[in-house]
């Protein structure tokens, strides 16, 4: 044990050490090659790096930050025995500044039942961009609210932004919404009776727990892109569906089965088609200066039973 | 939980990190503190290396994410355990009885044509002065030569009961099957040194999901009946009020045998249940519920019903009944009812109304019957009820209900030739008014009070009836 101690004095002696002489051997290597190579850059350059840097940081930060939370709330979940702290218990979501090159907007509703809570996407400067565009159709039935996405790794963050879905009439109300990831989602309950949302949706699951009208409604912060179920634990036809996209690419299908997306960067990219109603389908494609094209034919799919957060059948009429 | 060996090197700060405690803003801190130099080579760490660091810890944290949620899955029980205690306190009018022997001289009975043909003539409705959801009554009255188990046997006192203990299991045999176990408890008074309390099992049943979709359901076991609405809210935490209709009697009951529901078009607009059962979908403590079949008939009953606008969330039903008489010992004589019933709802209110007619002949006159085996004779004129029940607040609520039961139940058959004579008749014109209110603590309590006015028309003598009676249900 003491040898342990010693050990560990001596590594944070030389430790120490090295922190303190390593600035010099820096500005020893630095004054070698100055000679030789252009110019170096200004201040101001250096400036703008650090903040560049300071700012993914900071991201990256928040990210694990969101992550850790989600992570606490899933063992606090585990030890409660599945029930949920209120929203307000929840530390609220970063507020982030947007990433370079893009704004936000508001959160509008599109149509009935459809919510969709986005950042708008934009470039930056000097990147070539090019507009996706395409057609979906069904096999099988007609599709209900279906939605195309360029599956981005860097893309934008609905950080700061919340999409509210309300319970109403034993319904969620939008049932389908398309969410930015790092959207913090909000679940109202306008009924006098209570309900229990919930997801078991992978990474986005979560257990709100039971409320009522007048209570604080409670809510979740939707990280992982992708799609996740929300049902209620004690109604079981209250179901809606929220996709959560990685970034701002993203268009609704028109009524006439055609989408468009601008301003995707050009290059291999995977453009994924998703409807609630059907089973997703992705491509990849190479996206020009002249843009790129994408169609797809979706397969309705059977509604499917889906059992309670314990995973077992709703029993026969719990509601 | 794992950590990759490329953190563990990189980051000699939180090294120690395994444990979830440490919030991502001490790792930062302690990111902070190394910052410019790495500590094994002495070369400053750019902000690559440190970004790359911070993405190794999201992956760790994914990872541990991942872990604890398969964890969670795993440890899911199979056997969920629920139920709810139910306590109350009651008062009744009068002794509590809800009926009155029709005797005396034959001239000033009520009904004198039934004098010489019946032993006991009682008119009224002996399950009219109920008390609780089980619709046990405040005292079923002392008749000289006629046994019965007077659970409550208040005698008119008012007085505090617990009227159920209920403990049901559930267990998810498989994603598409669920065994339901549902056990009452109920304290009552011991009598000669023997302790009253009991049990009664009430649900014992395999629901099985055998199509992809979850709308079809087939049930095996004691289950729930399928006529009429009142059985989805037969039990104190579902039921809006206390007590249940003059006519639950009928269609309340758990029968044993196999049940079959399918759910058909958007929004269930139709569905279809049907089953096949030991007896009839009366209550146990009523005179008809046959558990154990002592016949080879057996009852069969369907119910569908329509959602005919799907704006409109109205739900309208047509339900029956057929099979041999319960407690006959034989099939050769049919019990049974018919009814239509509505359920809408219209924001905070829920509007309920039910209808049935049902009879059963009885013994024959030309039979001979076993002692222990009589029939019960049934003509069911009319019953019925409307309900309408409104949450004013999502804590608060209050409800009313209109009802009648027109009915005449009997034993024996003053024909019959055997010479076991005709044992008793019941004659009921009765009418009941019920209000009350209900308060929603939270999910785990509720608190309800109503009031029972029960009158009587025609030639039936008003009896002084009515009831007071609260319930405290805590449901866990």
């Amino acid at each position: 044990m003491n040898r342990a101690r010693n050990f560990s004095s001596c590594g944070r002696l030389v430790m120490a050490m090295t922190v303190a002489l390593a600035p010099l051997s820096v500005v020893a290597a630095e004054r070698e090659k100055s000679a030789a190579e252009p110019p170096p850059p200004s201040g101001a350059d250096f400036a703008r790096l650090q903040r560049e840097v300071a700012e993914q940081r900071q991201l990256i930060i928040e990210m694990m930050r969101v992550e850790q939370q989600r992570y606490d709330m899933m063992l606090r979940l585990l030890q409660s025995g599945g029930q949920a702290p209120p929203a307000a218990a929840l530390p609220p979501p970063p507020a982030l500044p947007p990433p370079a090159g893009t704004g936000t907007s508001a959160t509008p509703v599109t149509g009935s039942g459809t919510a969709v809570a986005s950042s708008s996407g934009g470039s930056k400067s000097g990147e070539r961009l090019g507009t996706v565009s395409g057609r979906v159709d069904a096999r099988n039935g007609s599709l209900r609210d279906a939605y195309v996405y360029v599956d981005l790794a860097k893309g934008g963050s609905g950080r700061g932004h919340t999409l509210e879905i309300k319970q109403k009439d034993k319904q969620f109300w939008p049932q389908t919404a398309v969410v930015l990831k790092g959207t913090n989602v909000i679940f109202p309950n306008m009924d006098s009776v209570f309900h229990n949302v919930f997801s078991t949706s992978g990474r986005n699951s979560f257990d709100l727990g039971s409320y009522r009208s007048g209570d604080t409604p409670r809510s979740v912060v939707l990280t992982t892109p992708g799609v996740v179920e929300v049902f209620c634990n004690i109604h079981s036809k209250m179901n809606a569906n929220i996709l959560v996209v990685p970034g701002p690419l993203f268009a609704k299908v028109g009524a006439d089965g055609s989408y468009r997306i601008e301003n995707v960067p050009v290059g291999a990219r995977k453009v994924v088609a998703w409807s609630p109603s059907a089973k997703p389908a992705q491509q990849k494609i190479d996206v020009g200066s002249g843009g790129g094209q994408a169609n797809f034919t979706l397969e309705i799919e059977a509604g499917k039973a889906h059992t309670n957060k314990l995973g077992q059948p709703y029993g026969s009429y719990k509601e | 939980m794992v950590f990759s060996a490329a953190a563990f090197a990189q980051t000699p700060a939180p090294a120690a990190a395994p444990s979830p405690e440490p919030a991502a803003g001490e790792a930062a801190e302690a990111s902070e503190a190394a910052d410019d130099t790495d500590t094994a080579t002495g070369i400053p760490l750019d902000s690559q290396t440190q970004i790359n660091d911070l993405r190794e810890r999201i992956l760790d944290l994914e990872q541990r994410l991942d872990q604890t949620r398969q964890v969670a899955t795993l440890r899911r029980p199979i056997v969920t355990v629920g139920g709810y205690v139910d306590a109350g306190f009651f008062a009744a009018q009068g002794t509590g009885v809800g009926i009155i022997q029709d005797s005396g001289p034959v001239a000033s009975r009520f009904f004198p044509e039934y004098a010489n043909r019946y032993g006991w003539v009682f008119v009224g409705d002996i399950l009219s002065p109920a008390i609780n959801t089980r619709g046990e009554v405040a005292d079923l009255g002392e008749f000289a030569g006629i046994q019965r188990f007077d659970s409550v046997n208040s005698d008119g006192a008012p007085g505090f009961i617990i009227n159920e203990v209920n403990l049901t299991l559930n267990a998810a045999l498989s994603p598409s099957a669920l065994a339901t176990a549902s056990v009452n408890f109920i304290p009552r008074s011991g009598h000669e040194f023997s302790i009253g309390d009991f049990m009664e099992v009430d649900i014992a049943q395999l629901e099985w999901l055998p199509t992809r979709d979850g709308r079809t359901s087939i049930f095996v076991g004691k289950f729930d009946s399928v006529i009429g609405i009142e059985y989805r809210e037969r039990k104190s935490p579902q039921r809006f009020g206390i007590t249940p209709s003059l006519i639950a009697r009928y269609t309340t009951g758990t029968p044993i045998g196999v049940k079959v529901r399918s759910k058909f078009f958007d929004g269930d607009r139709v569905v279809i249940a049907a089953a096949l059962t030991n007896g009839s979908s009366t209550t146990e403590q009523f005179h008809f519920y046959d558990e154990i079949d002592s016949n080879a008939g057996k009852t069969a009953s369907g119910r569908v019903s329509v959602k005919p606008l799907p704006a409109l969330d109205l739900e309208i039903g047509l339900s029956g009944e057929w099979g041999a008489q319960d407690h006959a010992l034989d099939s050769l004589d049919p019990m049974w009812f018919w009814g239509v019933d509505l359920l809408g709802h219209v924001g905070p209110v829920d509007i309920k109304a039910q209808y049935l007619r049902g009879g059963a002949d009885g013994e024959r006159a030309d039979r001979i019957y076993d002692p222990n085996h009589r029939p019960y004779g049934l003509d069911l004129k009319h019953g019925g009820y409307v309900e309408v029940d409104w949450m004013i607040t999502p804590v608060v609520g209050v409800y009313g209900r209109g009802e009648l039961r027109d009915a005449l139940v009997w034993l024996g058959n003053p024909d019959n030739l055997s010479g076991i004579g005709a044992d008793r008749l019941y004659i009921t014109q009765s009418w009941r008014a019920t209000g009350g209110a209900r308060a929603v603590i939270n999910e785990h309590i509720v608190l309800k009070a109503e009031y029972l006015h029960n009158g009587e028309y025609g030639r039936v003598p008003q009896i002084a009836n009515d009831v007071f009676t609260s319930s405290l249900v805590l449901i866990y």
